[in-house]
């Protein structure tokens, strides 16, 4: 294989469940925790074993899904008008319980500066089924708090009380369509 | 396994990729920038080096002064991360003549993917369904407005070397057309190097739903299921998912199977070009 590494297929699916395939990505993903909590996979791992030359241990028919898992990105941004919000972290405080995983960039004290992307850490959650990981996401955002600079964790918050989230009905036009259009 | 990795990149996925790397002994190598100094990453791994000034071209992007930190520590590996370094071909290339590992595709597979137009035609071929567009690049905003008219607005511009959102934009008409072509292909060619442009008609309320795979060099191919990855503000996700709730399992099977199809098409167009 000349991927020979971790790719991602992407695709776009319309309602009547066609596919369409948009691109492939030849790298490691921002979302590949929410991969790693479903299937148990350390993907780092098997890069580096693949990068040194290594033959995959991992057996298709061993992969199996378990649970849900949901990852929210926080970016250091206006939650309306989505402009970048640099600045000094002057309290952080994040929640923890055993379905969170924190993939985080910044602790207290911590500057955010203009010059690179505004993402700045990520919440990551699993449940046995979606249903409660979704209750776990909403847990673990009303317990996230960063405090001196503003971030898109109001944004968050609105997202996963929507009914239509709830309901799994999250069509690339989501936030165009529920969340825009209040403002 | 390697004993020294390399990590290219900053925040969050810098101090992740180094946990791994802790957790299977490996020695890790940190790379900065000056407004970086006091970053989580650069205290984490076992050594940190300065490679220049605050701006992603003068340090994260200096490819000539990392080659030199890699080579300085021993460094049997670098591990890109994501966005930066991680899809740069000559970076890819030159530290693997300088005998260090790149831990992603090799280089020639980065060249192949890249271009999202070699991608379409190459899946087009292996009879992966793609999205309606065109097979060929857009030279100027008239055959941009040619193309749009015949198959109606709204389009979706691209860059064909772009990636997280960037020389890419749904256009409804002429005016906006005029607008944005010459400026994703300015953005395109400032990002990415190329300004190369094509464009697709709008799937209307589409999901967006990738399939992870993993590959080896003995040719074994895994997916490791879906990821729904909809909900994005500007082409950045925001929230995503796994299993994707949309998919009944016949699809989710079809498209696993349409995911590893892909891959092997790219493995056989090595084949035959190469």
């Amino acid at each position: 294989m000349i991927t020979k590494n971790a790719g991602t297929i992407e695709f776009l699916v319309d309602e009547d469940q066609n596919f369409y395939f948009l691109e492939m990505n030849t790298r490691l993903q921002v979302e590949h925790p929410v991969t790693e909590l479903i299937t148990g996979v350390d993907l780092v791992e098997q890069q580096l074993k693949v990068a040194n030359g290594e033959e995959l241990t991992l057996k298709q028919e061993d992969l199996t899904i378990q649970g849900h898992s949901l990852e929210a990105r926080i970016y250091a941004e206006d939650p309306k008008t989505f402009f970048p919000s640099p600045g000094k972290i002057t309290k952080l405080t994040l929640p923890e319980a055993s379905y969170i995983r924190h993939d985080i960039a910044v602790d207290d004290g911590y500057q955010v500066t203009p010059y690179y992307d505004p993402m700045i850490a990520k919440l990551i959650v699993s449940g046995n089924t979606r249903e409660e990981a979704v209750e776990n996401l909403k847990k673990a955002l009303s317990g996230y708090e960063v405090d001196g600079i503003k971030t898109n964790i109001p944004l968050l918050r609105d997202i996963v009380e929507l009914q239509a989230f709830k309901d799994g009905q999250t069509r690339t036009s989501f936030i165009q369509e529920h969340i825009l259009i209040n403002q | 396994m390697f004993k020294t990795v390399l990590i290219a990149n900053r925040g969050e996925i810098a101090r992740r990729i180094i946990k791994t790397c802790k957790r299977l002994n490996i020695r890790t190598i940190a790379v900065y920038s000056e407004a970086d100094e006091e970053s989580l990453h650069v205290r984490e791994a076992d050594e940190a080096h300065l490679i220049g000034p605050a701006r992603v071209n003068e340090s994260y992007l200096n490819v000539d002064r990392i080659i030199e930190v890699a080579k300085e520590t021993g460094t049997d590996a670098i591990h890109p991360g994501y966005g930066l370094l991680s899809e740069n071909t000559d970076f890819a290339k030159r530290i693997q003549d300088e005998g260090i590992a790149f831990v992603g595709p090799d280089a020639f597979a980065i060249e192949k993917m890249g271009s999202k137009l070699t991608a379409r035609a190459t899946m087009e071929e292996a009879g992966v369904p793609i999205i309606p567009g065109t097979n060929d690049p857009i030279a100027n905003t008239d055959e941009a407005k040619t193309f749009a008219n015949k198959t109606g607005y709204p389009v979706m511009l691209k860059a064909s070397h772009g990636g997280g959102g960037i020389g890419m934009q749904i256009v409804h008409d002429d005016a906006e057309l005029e607008k944005a072509f010459e400026s994703n292909a300015r953005r395109a060619e400032q990002f990415f190097g190329n300004g190369t442009m094509f464009i697709e008609k709008v799937i209307e309320d589409a999901h967006h739903v990738e399939i992870q795979l993993l590959a080896d060099h003995h040719g074994n191919v895994l997916h490791l299921f879906d990821r729904e990855c909809s909900i994005q503000r500007r082409h950045q996700k925001v929230i995503e998912e796994a299993p994707s709730p949309l998919l009944t399992e016949e699809t989710r099977q079809k498209m696993a199977d349409a995911a590893i199809k892909a891959a092997k098409a790219i493995d056989y167009k090595k084949c035959w070009y190469d």
